[in-house]
């Protein structure tokens, strides 16, 4: 009789937290192995990361690198601002960043050759090359081999506290996978939007009808069953035990609970960062931030602007990131948490100078400005250039290679690191690269 | 100058174009000979000025009613990586009625629909000449079919949907049951057979394209289930199909395939139990006479087996087919043309081990031959594939495994020297050698040899005013080059082939582009027709036959093809475009977003545009839905209202197409509806819902006859500070037998008591469900829409004890 009642969750759904299960968990002596690991000779400047990923390519030359004297349509319709930053301009749609220009810096010399979404995407979230063709991923993850950036960090720092190491924002990245270092590693994912009214994420709370103690009896119950059972000490058994230890430990602690509750936040608070999914994502990335995430992915769709673009950039995309970037570093320094937690955001790619003829702007990965700030990077600086039409840098370009291992390095973690695959191949976490000059 | 860049690249950027009508299905899809059948057609992008043209004149397709709304798939859907699949268009769906003579004989017949704004497709409707049995629109979980042989008509209608037939065998022996799923929207149907028991007795899924046919050997007085799904668990209303379900043996081929017309012929017949009702390929000779005055391509014999009545399908031809040497030795497997010869693969080839037959002929250098393996057009899973070989030198000289239309294989020898050669042929299919793997290989001189084939694309729109170009394309057999002669049959008034052909336009560059095309060489073989519509007849269509005639010496050939449908059209009067595409605008889910669109009215037209959504849209498009809007005269832009459910996916952009309709008069005053495609989508960015009503999990118990209290908690983001009304939506399958009194939230209050009033009536008792609705309107205007589904159990009102 009772099968059916509680919108039909039932014992094992009760225990299946996260929506994928995944949560970036481990034990308190690895966890003090993994500290003193970071602690190798390289002080971490950094213990978090906010990557707020602008999908589809951001059309960086109506945002950060705009150019006034090249034909119109080159230069499209937007103009120049000055920011706090004497010398150093903006476009006229980034308002709120302008003003806090002295606290990020630009790095408008990012290049790199693949032109495609969805291995964009993953070329710049593992470090490697796709291995498929762009469009034909099977679906996300798509990194099924090279972990992502989270997955690395997650690993190689491990968790401070109940609260995911790795998440991702609203949606599963699409390359944010942990490739080949398993599911142990893979992002606590929402498939929620926190701008929702009824925002929760409903995998940290009981299911209704479980109390407490009903689940610590099944949890004991679930322990003598493993000790009973010799098979479910290895192997895919031994994998789901984890997950329902580490499911158990988030579900009865209050910090995670708490660190998701978006709704504590002050009207004010929200509002600062924009009632939009990327504001509210950046909003919750910070509430995950300083509960003791890693690397909280924020995943931000609909830059892919190849026709009719500029009523959607001044309107909605612009504003939209410009509010939560600027809400975001500002919030985080208020907090004093903007040295500890290195913010960046960046697309795959970013677009073509030429406007096409259906008033767009299509692929181009020759040239991309990324933001960075806080975690220890030397702020309010433009970094590189690129030339009269914004088509290719005309100083030393930096690629993926070297945002990740200028990532890493931030971090404390060893760039040098190789983890060997199941079947033996050496990958080493960071594919080349160095630490972009100046930056830090 | 920026702003004038953009008014540039506003418009014709793709060419303006009329949306052709589309026919989706129809709905029972098949009915008996003889009778009059009620349907729904499922139509895409249909005006009310269609004219409907049956291919068969006997039969009689009429509209009964209005066209009614976009039928909007209803959940379940999809999410994640299937979400992208392309799907089926929206339908509107149109009552009618389809006469059907009584000589009809079993089979689809086909039909086509045309308006001013060009043709359509090919729609099927399949005729029985048994029991039919339609699956109502709402039904208990399983239907009883009636006795056998019997038709189910059904569909599978939404994702997950599984239909179950239950059926008894009155008397022991072969069941053969074939479900047809091409016949609407195409899908790949999987069928189950389970006995009394629950126990799988045959399963099968169409995953070759062709139908799924299970056969078992049922016992006497027993009853089974059919359940019919899609392979993946899709649905649609257009995924249609047809289930059939027989006693008796199940003919799969015949030796010889072709018979002589005015001969008795003994026929080799072979198929599932055709001489004893097991369940194995058998065979059965039976002396079948041919009429000699059949001028058809076929001929339907009816015969009788020893498991009962079976009708069979045979090749007619002025000439015997021989039938295939017994032996395996090639001086008994000697060719000479001319010569036809069935043949079937019916054991392995000793040396290679595969379904392979081998023959052998002389020649001299020079010599030609056509050589040709047949096995479509008899329905043959037999995929032929010829190689020659020469003997002596043991060297393949030539091969061909596929014919560019066919899986049939010919080759056109030239024999390089004389000597002996081997003609190797044999099957790709993958088949296991079987008596049923039959084919007929064909041996001609080409000196010898006069044939030839036709064929056309299956339609032509032409605009009143305008030319273009029906192309036949011919193909010849032989080495003879006396003209092809073609004429046209059943042109639409005021479409004709002038006596001087008009000159090739001048070749235009494509939009946006800079160069000139280069005028297109005709491919070897194409017979251009040039038509032309006169500029003051009416829009009309028409069915036509091509009709191609060659004369070699003394004896003429005759061939026909078709039908064609052409039809002269108006162009379109107006272009609609999304004035924000890629990218899009931010919409939140649940919301209505007004969409800013721009209108270019062509050919002089300025009237009224009505907006309305196309059939086709893209993907997650699951409940986007909009109402049409009429744009006055002289308006160049407007807001379409489109509304995005709530449970849209947020890592997914959302699109919609939209249809521009203008109401013009055609030269003879004839009133039509001319269709404008949108260039570009409308693009939007979802985000989440700024309302959401929500309920607590709990167990509830209501019973008959009683008012039961549900709470329920509307949240609203601040952007949307308004007052918000809270109702019970109507459960069509409970009419009438639940009801509650809509309830108005201020804007400063979030929770509500919905009090149900339950009627007193047992069809309420067991497992409901209940969904309230909240409604707010943004900006005062837009409905922002988000439900909640309540499970309820309902028990019967306890009895009042009698005093």
């Amino acid at each position: 009789m009772h099968n059916y009642f509680c919108d039909r969750i039932n014992r094992r759904q009760a225990l299946r937290l996260g929506s994928v299960g995944l949560i970036g968990g481990l034990t308190l002596p690895r966890l003090l192995e993994l500290e003193a690991v970071a602690a190798n000779g390289r002080p971490a400047k950094a213990k978090s990361v906010i990557f707020l990923f602008l999908e589809g390519g951001p059309s960086t030359i109506d945002m950060w690198d705009l150019k006034p004297d090249a034909p119109a349509e080159i230069r499209g319709p937007w103009d120049p601002i000055s920011t706090s930053v004497p010398g150093t301009f903006v476009g006229e749609h980034c308002p709120l960043s302008a003003k806090i220009a002295d606290k990020f810096t630009i790095l408008r010399s990012h290049s790199h050759k693949d032109n495609g979404h969805s291995t964009g995407y993953h070329y710049c979230m593992t470090g490697y090359k796709a291995a498929f063709a762009d469009g034909q991923a099977g679906g996300t993850p798509n990194n099924l081999l090279f972990p992502s950036l989270g997955s690395i960090v997650s690993r190689e720092l491990g968790p401070r506290g109940n609260i995911p190491t790795y998440v991702n924002l609203p949606d599963p990245m699409e390359s944010g996978g942990p490739g080949f270092y398993g599911p142990e590693y893979a992002p606590f994912v929402l498939e929620t939007d926190p701008v929702q009214p009824d925002f929760k994420v409903r995998d940290l709370a009981l299911a209704p009808g479980v109390t407490a103690d009903r689940l610590d009896r099944r949890r004991r119950m679930l322990g003598a069953l493993d000790k009973t059972d010799g098979s479910r000490a290895a192997g895919r058994p031994k994998v789901m035990s984890t997950y329902y230890e580490k499911a158990y430990q988030m579900i009865t602690a209050p910090d995670a609970r708490k660190a998701f509750d978006i709704t504590a936040e002050s009207d004010k608070m929200r509002e600062r960062y924009g009632y939009t999914s990327l504001g509210q994502c950046a909003l919750l990335a910070r509430r995950l931030v300083e509960a003791g995430s890693r690397f909280v992915g924020v995943d931000n769709g609909s830059w892919d602007t190849h026709f009719s673009q500029f009523p959607s950039l001044k309107e909605d995309l612009i504003p939209s990131a410009d509010r939560a970037f600027s809400a975001l570093v500002t919030d985080l320094e208020d907090r004093g948490l903007l040295e500890s937690t290195l913010v960046i955001m960046m697309g795959e790619m970013g677009r073509t100078p030429q406007i096409n003829n259906r008033a767009g702007r299509d692929h181009w990965s020759m040239t991309q400005s990324v933001l960075w700030a806080g975690g220890g990077v030397k702020p309010g600086q433009v970094l590189g250039a690129t030339d009269k039409h914004c088509a290719y840098p005309t100083t030393e370009p930096f690629g993926v290679h070297d945002v990740i291992c200028t990532i890493f390095h931030q971090m404390g973690i060893d760039t040098k690191k190789v983890y060997t695959t199941p079947l033996g191949r050496p990958v080493p976490i960071c594919d080349g690269g160095r630490v972009i000059p100046d930056l830090v | 100058m920026f702003t004038s860049l953009l008014l540039l690249t506003a418009f014709a950027q793709v060419p303006a174009q009329n949306v052709r009508p589309q026919i989706g299905y129809v709905y029972p899809p098949g009915g008996k000979a003889g009778t009059t059948v009620e349907v729904m057609l499922g139509t895409y992008d249909w005006t009310p000025d269609v004219q409907i043209l049956p291919v068969d004149p006997r039969v009689k397709i009429e509209i009964t009613g209005p066209m009614g709304d976009f039928i909007l798939t209803p959940p379940p859907y999809w999410f994640g990586l299937k979400a992208g699949q392309a799907q089926p268009p929206l339908a509107r769906e149109v009552p009618a009625r389809i006469t059907l003579p009584a000589d009809l004989p079993p089979g689809p017949i086909q039909w086509r629909v045309a308006s001013a704004n060009g043709g359509s497709n090919v729609g099927t409707f399949v005729v029985g000449d048994g029991a039919e049995f339609v699956e109502p629109e709402q039904h208990a979980k399983t239907l009883d079919l009636p006795a056998l042989p019997v038709v189910a008509n059904g569909r599978i209608s939404r994702i997950t949907e599984i239909d179950t037939y239950r059926f008894t065998v009155a008397d022991a022996g072969l069941v053969t049951v074939q479900l047809s799923d091409r016949i609407g929207q195409p899908f790949h149907g999987s069928l189950t057979i389970r006995d009394a028991a629950g126990k799988v007795v045959a399963d099968g899924a169409g995953t070759t394209g062709d139908d799924v046919v299970l056969l078992f050997t049922a016992q006497a007085g027993t009853t089974y289930t059919a359940t019919v799904t899609d392979l993946e668990f899709a649905g649609d209303r257009g995924y249609v199909y047809r289930l059939s379900i027989n006693r008796g043996p199940r003919v799969l081929t015949t030796l010889p395939l072709v018979v002589k017309r005015g001969e008795t012929v003994p026929v080799e017949i072979i198929g599932w139990g055709v001489a004893t009702g097991a369940l194995k390929v058998e065979t059965i000779t039976k002396p079948i006479a041919v009429p000699a005055d059949n001028k058809a391509e076929t001929f339907l014999a009816a015969v009788d087996t020893p498991a009962g009545p079976a009708s069979v399908t045979l090749a007619l031809s002025d000439a015997a087919d021989q039938p295939e040497p017994a032996s395996a030795d090639l001086a008994a497997r000697q060719l000479a043309a001319p010569l036809a010869i069935s043949a079937t693969f019916d054991a392995l080839d000793k040396a290679s081990n595969l379904p392979l037959d081998r023959y052998q002929f002389s020649a001299k250098k020079g010599d030609a031959l056509h050589i040709r393996a047949e096995a479509a057009r008899f329905g043959s899973a037999v995929d032929p594939s010829l190689v020659i070989v020469a003997v002596a030198e043991g060297k393949e000289i030539i091969r061909n495994d596929d014919l560019p239309t066919s899986s049939d294989a010919a080759v056109d020898f030239k024999c390089p020297a004389d000597g002996v050669y081997d003609l190797l042929v044999s099957d790709v299919s993958g088949l296991a050698p079987s008596r049923a793997s039959t084919y007929r290989l064909v041996v001609e001189n080409p000196a010898e040899a006069f044939d030839f084939m036709i064929s056309a694309l299956d339609k032509l729109d032409l605009p009143l005013g305008g030319t273009a170009d029906l192309v036949v394309k011919t193909s010849r057999r032989g080495v003879w080059d006396d003209p092809i002669e073609i004429k046209l049959e059943g042109l639409p008034a005021g479409v004709t082939v002038p006596a001087e052909p008009p000159p090739p336009p001048e070749p235009m560059p494509a939009p946006g582009a800079k160069k000139v095309p280069k005028p297109k060489k005709p491919a070897p073989g194409d017979i251009k027709v040039p038509l032309v519509a006169a500029a003051d007849a009416a829009c009309a269509s028409s069915l036509v036959t091509i009709v191609a005639t060659a004369t070699v010496g003394d004896k003429t050939l005759e061939r026909r093809f078709g039908p064609i449908l052409v039809t002269s059209t108006l162009k379109t009067r107006c272009v609609v475009k999304s004035a924000v595409q890629d990218g899009g605008r931010i919409v939140n889910r649940g919301t209505t977003y007004p969409a800013d669109v721009l209108l270019e009215r062509l050919e002089g037209y300025e009237g009224p545009v009505t907006l309305q959504m196309a059939a086709t849209q893209q993907r997650q498009r699951r409940g986007i839905r909009s109402d049409a809007i009429v744009v006055p005269a002289g308006a160049d832009r407007a807001q379409f209202p489109i509304f995005t459910p709530e449970w849209l996916e947020t890592s997914l952009t959302c699109r919609m197409n939209v249809v521009g309709i203008v109401q013009v008069k055609d030269p003879k005053g004839n009133l039509r509806y001319i269709t404008g495609i949108m260039d570009g989508l409308i693009v939007m960015s979802m985000e989440g819902a700024l309302l959401k009503i929500s309920h607590e999990p709990e167990e509830r118990i209501a019973q008959t006859g009683s008012t039961f209290e549900i709470p329920v908690r509307v949240s609203r983001s601040v952007k949307m500070p308004v007052e918000a009304r809270v109702e019970l939506v109507a459960d069509p399958a409970l009419p009438g037998l639940i009801a509650a009194e809509p309830i108005v939230l201020a804007a400063n209050q979030s929770a509500a008591t919905v009090k149900l009033r339950l009627v007193d009536d047992p069809r309420l008792l067991g497992r409901r469900s209940v969904t309230i609705r909240a409604t707010a309107l943004q900006n005062g205007k837009w409905p922002a829409i988000s439900e909640t589904t309540i499970p309820l159990v309902i028990e019967a009102r306890p009895a009042v004890a009698a005093k």
